[in-house]
């Protein structure tokens, strides 16, 4: 997923394929040709514009329901989801992902340095297998975590956001081990002349270079654990503990449907996801698209 | 890749690497391996062999194999991994990856910004959204006649249009990047011998992307496979059990009916499946390393 992210960029978009060939002697032909490419692309844009108009639309309609309208415009919703409960259950959803992306990050800080510059028996063998569980979508394996995590009673959202940490480790171990291989060993080499322990060069010399693969692997394992719906549907028992994706599903599960509640809800819950996004994809360039795959 | 090969073997990397090997054995390869384990066991959700489960041998495998729900859900998971992410996802993306590069900048931007939005949302967002759209009521609904409830006439369809809308950014993301490293050059050469554009994308940028399409539908298919979220909460995996995919399946079976042991062994199911997936995806970008280096 993200060495896609970095690649992509309108900017640097490679130059119109229309200059390929000499302007003048092909001119009525390119603008028929760039009429049709701008005319496909606006299309497919509309297609994929239609069903999000709904969400923005309801979430401030007064009369709304799955119906798509011109809205009677209300700030209702947004007040009514942003207290009690709903207020509750976006806190359970931070809470959940610091935790998740706490967990993944400190662990692949740590085995990531010790993967790209200590010697490690079969480390070639080690990241393969690493990048191999990148792709098991271990959001699956509910039955298993769940039966032991019921076993010790630990049905809550904090062992949900190790659960979560965990199913992003792999990826993030991935993108910090390659973040640091490309920081400069002398780097290291000086802060062990000054008599720096092991921590302290980790936490002083190699973290600050390597920030941006970091900082990548963080953002990825909040955002998984962010739109996670199985397990924390399955593993976190107390209704007082529940998070956003799971209080907006009962939402749409009741009787009398509240679809303005619902929409602008998930509109609050939705933004921190594009934020950090956008926040990801600069700098963070380099590593493996596989991530995607731990979405469950 | 495993550091100053000089040095000798220490503790330091030892213990560096302990919380990661800690957390993963515990939560990671023990839980899969453990699947397997529970998938040949008696064990319940509730009642007594909830706790005093025990080993059942080859019993649950030969209900694998005798329940015909199963084979349907196997045959409704490859009829969506193969039109919603192999076929749907890759030719979209390719689409919009191809118009893209030839699109005026301000149309660019706006609709790279929409598709990628679509494909970053969070899956309850984008189930909802696609809910309200094909549901009785719905967006569509206004289009095609007020009592038309598309999501249930055509629940397949529409999960494959949900799976697509919302994983083509993904793609598009992909393949653009591949799309910019062929040089311009080779396809000028192509133009210069008369070939038309569609000639030159068929016989130059797709063999010579081709590494990336593979990685692509591998990556996508992965993404797909494991979709619990998007169908579980667009139709709970019917109406019926029309759009009952496996890990929908085990889910209903071990938390819904209870059969805990029987769940587990159709989630180790998708997890063999994905496994092939993620073999080939590891033998493929190794390979594409190599040939790179």
């Amino acid at each position: 997923m993200t060495q896609s992210i970095a690649a992509y960029s309108p900017s640097s978009t490679a130059q119109p394929m229309a200059d390929v060939v000499p302007e003048e002697t092909r001119s009525a032909s390119a603008r028929r040709e760039s009429l049709i490419v701008n005319g496909l692309l606006a299309l497919l844009g509309i297609l994929f514009l239609a069903p999000l108009l709904w969400i923005f639309f309801a979430s401030v309609d007064v009369n709304a329901s799955w119906a798509l309208s011109w809205p009677h415009f209300t700030l209702a919703h947004f007040r009514e989801v942003t207290r009690g409960d709903f207020l509750v259950s976006l806190v359970n959803t931070l809470l959940l992902s610091l935790v998740a992306s706490a967990v993944s990050t400190i662990a692949a800080i740590l085995g990531g340095y010790a993967l790209s510059r200590r010697r490690v028996p079969l480390a070639d063998g080690l990241m393969v297998t690493i990048l191999f569980l990148t792709g098991i979508p271990l959001a699956i394996m509910i039955v298993p975590v769940f039966q032991v995590y019921a076993q010790f009673n630990l049905l809550n959202l904090w062992a949900t956001g190790v659960f979560l940490g965990v199913c992003s480790l792999p990826f993030a171990l991935w993108l910090i081990k390659t973040g640091m291989d490309a920081v400069p060993k002398e780097l290291e080499e000086a802060a062990r002349m000054e008599q720096a322990s092991i921590l302290q060069i980790i936490l002083y010399v190699t973290v600050p270079v390597a920030l941006p693969s970091i900082f990548a692997a963080l953002i990825y394992s909040f955002i998984n654990a962010w739109g996670a719906f199985l397990p924390p549907l399955v593993l976190i028992s107390d209704q007082n503990q529940i998070t956003g994706p799971i209080k907006i599903y009962g939402l749409i599960g009741n009787s009398d449907v509240r679809y303005g509640d619902i929409a602008a809800f998930s509109l609050i819950y939705s933004l921190p996801v594009v934020i950090l996004y956008i926040l990801m994809s600069r700098p963070f360039s380099g590593g493996f698209s596989m991530g995607g795959a731990v979405k469950g | 890749m495993g550091g100053d090969a000089t040095e000798k073997p220490d503790g330091v990397a030892f213990l560096l690497l302990l919380p990661t090997v800690i957390l993963l054995l515990a939560l990671f390869v023990g839980p899969v391996l453990y699947a397997f384990y529970l998938g040949l066991t008696n064990i319940a959700l509730m009642g007594p062999t909830a706790r005093n489960f025990h080993f059942t041998g080859m019993i649950n495998i030969h209900r694998l194999m005798r329940d015909s729900l199963f084979w349907e859900s196997l045959k409704l998971t490859a009829i969506f991994v193969a039109a919603s992410a192999i076929v749907g996802v890759t030719v979209v993306g390719m689409a919009l990856a191809v118009l893209i590069q030839h699109a005026v900048a301000w149309l660019r931007a706006v609709v790279g910004a929409i598709v990628v939005v679509a494909w970053m949302l969070p899956p309850l967002t984008a189930a909802l959204i696609w809910y309200a759209f094909s549901t009785t009521g719905g967006t569509l609904s206004l289009i095609g006649g007020s009592q038309l409830d598309v999501l249930n006439t055509f629940p397949m369809f529409v999960v494959c249009l949900a799976n697509i809308w919302a994983t083509a950014g993904f793609s598009m993301l992909v393949l653009s990047a591949g799309l910019r490293s062929v040089p311009t050059e080779v396809l000028e050469a192509g133009r210069m011998e008369g070939a038309s554009r569609w000639r030159v994308f068929c016989s130059l940028t797709i063999p010579i992307i081709q590494p990336t399409i593979v990685t692509n539908i591998l990556l996508v298919t992965l993404l797909s496979l494991a979709n619990f979220s998007l169908i579980y909460i667009m139709t709970g995996g019917g109406p019926g059990n029309a759009t009952n995919i496996l890990p929908i399946y085990s889910y209903q079976q071990a938390l819904v009916f209870g059969k805990l042991g029987y769940g587990a062994l159709l989630g180790d199911v998708v997890v063999i499946i994905a496994t092939i997936f993620a073999y080939l995806y590891v033998r493929v970008s190794r390979s594409t390393r190599m040939a790179a280096a």
